[in-house]
């Protein structure tokens, strides 16, 4: 089920009203109807992949209280591996089967060697790569005994497969998520308010500015031999701003949700765009992931406690990681290994934590300073996301080549450019309210909270109608896909 | 949280009647839409009909084209159903019926990937139980279905309802190409390098239009809009026997334009499948001649 669905629209109010007026007594009963509500909504895609989480579930579910009575080093390390490769077992078939084995064959006939082997027609289950680092969290935690495991099999499913997170995250930590499900919620008013905003702010990035990008970064990127340089450069930034209000639209609308039932998820977006360097860009980007990569990778591997050599090889290693979590291609490959490139400088001069605070705090504008700053970050950040969309690595190239051409200096021409006007337009606004909005969790989360009350309703009217009128054509969320 | 809900409440209820009182609106002004009183003649169809017969040029004043580009036969039929309720005039109906109307590539019109774009125009004669098969068909592209509904509705309070359709339109005097009416046949007629199947529901209103019509007394005329011969010859033979099975089974009348011998690359657009600007000058004087012999 998409979240900018009329399915959605009908599913959420029907749930939210079982759950804080027909459930509301027991915990239990809350606890299980967010089990079959997660269930119904994931099963809308496909019901065959339900018994995939199901499966998940109960091998987390078991090696966790395994773990608790298991004093044995060794056994307790058999279970680790046991839900890691099951787990990433799965994902490993799901997603990476084909492209494995076509790199095989690449690799032999490289040496002469012919094999014959079929790639098989997998459908790549929705939200996969999600929910199996969501449950992992619980397992290695649990092995770690930072947390102690539940018996508690329902409020244990409900963490695996809680509907607002289950198919785009955040990825949530069962450290920071599981507790939450043996509290009793109560609800909060302010709290439910503040996430109906956030959902709006989440529908306008999504339908708003990332459908709209959509359609002129793809008319661009799928016919980038037919057009010249500059236009190239826009089909980029296109691009840039539709990942951008894709996936954090998603993550804002599953953190407003999760609020109007009790929850609070953490947040996954921090205004990624207004950073000043690289290595702060990667802390308010996708942050649920690269957390989950620091904690359970980069630290485990020695993280930069070691010499020079082994903090160049941990942020390669926690870099490409990255970029094959997003996909089965090279593309996402190249696209992790550049951006270690870009942090790397940043890291080995120690300059990775400069910028921790948030830029132009209590100014209107940022300095010039910060401007140039915020200016070459995004800049590098566009040239990554070309490997990021591209359909391959010679696609890539080819765009590149034609932007480092002399047509860069020509003017921007393709099909219905005219149409373009309007949403950059909306970018525009977009760019000037997430400024504005940038101190809080969310960008209307502050803006225009002391207000006249009419102003803001008429606010929040007036982004209903952006919404309404100016929403594009219906897409998918592109992190689905991952 | 009751006062959540009613704030929640408050909030929606007001372009909720907004959207109410809109769409009574532009339904009343859709439904009491009337032609002109002295409209007897009606021609329907899709832009076939559109780019091939200019009504205003025949100096005939009770013909009105009221075709629509890409109508699919199950739209005819609730356009032509409503506008004889509102309009008893209406004695003789032409409507336009090809090859490529009883393929399934005609249901993507109607029901499939560019509905959401053609299907809205008609969404307010539709009766409810349509209304909502027409939402379903949309479901995976409901914001942009709406929206184009809302658009329609606004329309039809700026000018006229838009399934009544502008009627003629074709200015343009480019000539048939090979490779353009090739794509046209395989996108008409086949899916995935197979035959497409006949489509059910076309076929099912469009037995359903000849029902209406003679129960409502209306004479039906069929206007087989001449092809390019190049076009013509790549059309799939199961088509061409289905076409004349239909128009033998019920009995139709098919205005014949087979005098004009129009088969010529220059008087098709590229396509193939339509007549350019030259060529719909033949079709509408050879049809005014036709229509003044009755």
């Amino acid at each position: 089920m998409l979240f900018n669905s009329i399915d959605f629209a009908i599913f959420l109010p029907i749930v939210f009203l079982l759950y804080w007026f027909v459930a509301n007594k027991n915990l239990k009963l809350q606890n299980f109807l967010i089990v079959i509500a997660s269930y119904v909504f994931y099963g809308w895609w496909d019901w065959r992949f339900l018994t995939l989480i199901l499966f998940s579930t109960l091998v987390d579910y078991s090696i966790g209280y395994r773990l608790n009575t298991e004093e044995n080093k060794l056994k307790r390390k058999v279970l680790l591996w046991t839900s890691i490769l099951v787990n990433l077992g799965f994902l490993g078939f799901f997603k990476y089967y084909n492209f494995f084995l076509d790199n095989f064959i690449s690799a032999f006939s490289f040496f002469g060697m012919v094999i014959k082997a079929n790639t098989l027609n997998i459908i790549l289950p929705v939200g996969i790569s999600f929910y199996t680092f969501q449950t992992l969290s619980y397992t290695i935690d649990v092995y770690k005994k930072k947390l102690e495991p539940t018996k508690d099999f329902i409020a244990f499913a409900a963490f695996v497969c809680f509907f607002p997170q289950l198919v785009a995250g955040p990825i949530e930590r069962a450290t920071h998520l599981l507790p939450q499900f043996f509290n009793k919620r109560h609800f909060d008013y302010h709290k439910a308010i503040d996430g109906m905003r956030q959902i709006l702010w989440g529908l306008f990035k999504k339908i708003v500015i990332a459908d709209n990008c959509a359609e002129f970064a793809n008319q661009i990127f799928n016919n980038s031999a037919d057009y010249n340089g500059s236009t190239l450069v826009l089909g980029a930034l296109f691009f840039t701003f539709q990942i951008y209000g894709d996936f954090s639209g998603y993550s804002d609308i599953a953190i407003g949700t999760s609020r109007l039932f009790g929850f609070d998820l953490k947040q996954n977006f921090a205004f990624p765009y207004f950073s000043r360097d690289i290595a702060e860009f990667w802390r308010r980007w996708h942050i649920s992931l690269n957390t989950w990569f620091r904690d359970y990778l980069y630290i485990p591997l020695g993280g930069s406690r070691g010499g020079t050599k082994m903090k160049i090889r941990n942020t390669f290693v926690i870099f490409l990681v990255s970029g094959f979590w997003h996909g089965a291609n090279w593309t996402f490959i190249i696209w992790g290994a550049l951006n270690a490139l870009y942090f790397l400088p940043i890291m080995l001069s120690n300059n990775n934590r400069k910028h921790l605070d948030l830029v132009a705090e209590g100014r209107f504008l940022p300095s010039f300073k910060e401007l140039i700053s915020m200016l070459t970050t995004f800049t590098l950040t566009v040239f990554a996301w070309i490997f990021f969309r591209a359909e391959n690595l010679g696609h890539a190239w080819d765009y590149l080549k034609t932007i480092f051409s002399s047509s860069i200096i020509n003017t921007p021409y393709f099909e219905n450019g005219k149409k373009a006007i309007p949403t950059i337009t909306l970018l525009v606004f977009f760019i000037i309210i997430e400024w504005l909005g940038r101190s809080g969790k969310h960008a209307l989360e502050k803006i225009g909270i002391n207000w006249n009350r009419k102003v803001r309703l008429a606010i929040y009217y007036s982004i209903c109608f952006l919404i309404f009128w100016y929403g594009g054509k219906q897409e998918t969320f592109i992190y689905f896909q991952f | 949280m009751r006062f959540f809900l009613r704030n929640v409440f408050l909030f929606l209820s007001i372009p909720t009647a907004i959207l109410i009182i809109f769409f009574s609106y532009t339904t009343h002004i859709s439904k009491s839409y009337k032609l002109k009183e002295n409209i007897t003649i009606l021609i329907s169809g899709d832009s076939h009909v559109t780019s091939a017969i200019d009504d205003k040029d025949m100096n005939i004043p009770n013909i009105q084209n009221i075709g629509k580009p890409a109508e699919s036969i199950y739209f005819s039929y609730y356009k032509i159903k409503h506008l004889l309720e509102t309009n008893p005039n209406i004695k003789t109906i032409y409507f336009g019926l090809s090859y490529h109307n009883i393929t399934d590539f005609a249901d993507i019109f109607t029901k499939g990937k560019r509905s959401f774009f053609y299907a809205p125009p008609y969404f307010y004669v539709l009766p409810l139980k349509e209304k909502l098969r027409s939402f379903k068909w949309n479901s995976n592209n409901e914001s942009v279905y709406i929206k184009n509904i809302i658009n329609s509705g606004i329309e039809s309070i700026k000018f006229m309802p838009s399934y009544i359709g502008e009627g003629f339109s074709n200015n343009s005097l480019l000539e048939l190409s090979k490779s353009k009416a090739d794509f046209r046949i395989k996108e008409q007629y086949f899916e995935g390098g197979k035959l497409r199947d006949f489509s059910s529901l076309n076929l099912h209103y469009l037995e359903m239009i000849i029902k209406l019509l003679d129960e409502e007394k209306v004479e039906l005329f069929i206007l087989n809009i001449p092809l390019a011969d190049y076009y013509k010859s790549k059309i799939p033979k199961e088509y061409i026997i289905k076409y004349d099975e239909i128009i033998k089974e019920y009995d139709l009348e098919v205005i014949d334009f087979s005098e004009l011998e129009l088969g010529d690359p220059k008087y098709f657009l590229p396509d193939g499948d339509h007549v350019n600007a030259k060529g719909a000058n033949f079709i509408t004087q050879e049809f005014k001649r036709i229509l003044l012999l009755k």
